[in-house]
């Protein structure tokens, strides 16, 4: 399964919530990713979700945490499951900041899970 | 003969390899530039009360200076020794999430001279870095250790 964000959602995501703007993290997350994500875990998928961003323009720091920061927050999500199947795919050089960016994130949602990690 | 061989042989790769230090080093130059600049449009970004009229522009304009600075993350591995390119890539992060990410795009935002403060530490570290990444370039420090299998 595949997220075009460019595509299915915008090449300038921006933003936490509506006041922010159109396309925020939140809509994003609750339009686009949570479903494909309870999607694929429910069918057992073994290929997962692969997130393509390579037309998107650039990330803000606000949108990225909304969207997967907020999975655990606010959907109440498994994050490791949901880490699991999540794949990011980049192929243009300036993306690659971004691709890091949004795996230190889950990374990091995922360590908080943990019962024994450091609380956030 | 040989002698004028092997000479003229490393007298050439001596003289490629300067030129690749030296257009690294010139990257890694207008790198720094190009933090400074960014730097200054993000501190005065938080130094300033929200304006409706220009906001959205002002943080347009500072994604794409933003997206300007993060080519050089990609070509991190080409310019850095392991050490540099680590605390570099941590320091990118830094400046992403706390210049870009909290109330950076929230509507009625106040100033935050605070964040101005940490933008302006973190890109003062990331200069300090890619100081040091040019003068790894330069000196040679860098070519050694990739031939040696270090980074």
């Amino acid at each position: 399964m595949r997220i075009d964000v460019a595509q299915e959602f915008h090449p300038y995501p921006s933003g936490r919530v509506d006041e922010d703007g159109e396309w925020n993290g939140r809509k994003f997350r609750k339009t686009i990713l949570v479903p494909r994500i309870r999607q694929v875990l429910r069918d057992g998928d073994e290929e997962g979700i692969i997130i393509d961003i390579d037309g998107v323009r650039s990330f803000g720091s606000s949108f990225l945490e909304e969207a997967f920061g907020g999975l655990a927050r606010e959907e109440g999500l498994d994050v490791r499951a949901a880490f699991k199947v999540l794949r990011v795919k980049e192929t243009k050089p300036s993306l690659q900041f971004y691709r890091d960016a949004l795996l230190e994130l889950l990374q990091d949602a995922t360590a908080a899970r943990k019962p024994s990690s450091k609380s956030h | 003969m040989l002698s004028l061989v092997i000479g003229f042989v490393a007298g050439w790769l001596a003289s490629r390899y300067w030129a690749i230090a030296s257009e690294n080093a010139s990257t890694l130059t207008e790198h720094l530039a190009d933090w400074d600049n960014f730097a200054d449009l993000l501190t005065a970004y938080w130094l300033n009360e929200y304006e409706h009229v220009t906001e959205q522009k002002k943080a347009a304009e500072i994604r794409a200076r933003h997206a300007r600075v993060a080519i050089l993350y990609s070509r991190r591995h080409e310019l850095m020794l392991p050490t540099t390119r680590r605390e570099y890539q941590t320091f990118c992060f830094r400046i992403f999430n706390d210049g870009m990410g909290g109330q950076f795009d929230t509507a009625g935002r106040k100033a935050d001279p605070a964040t101005a403060i940490q933008v302006q530490q973190h890109v003062a570290e990331i200069v300090h870095l890619l100081r040091l990444a040019r003068r790894d370039e330069i000196t040679g420090k860098r070519f050694f250790f990739s031939i040696m299998g270090v980074g």
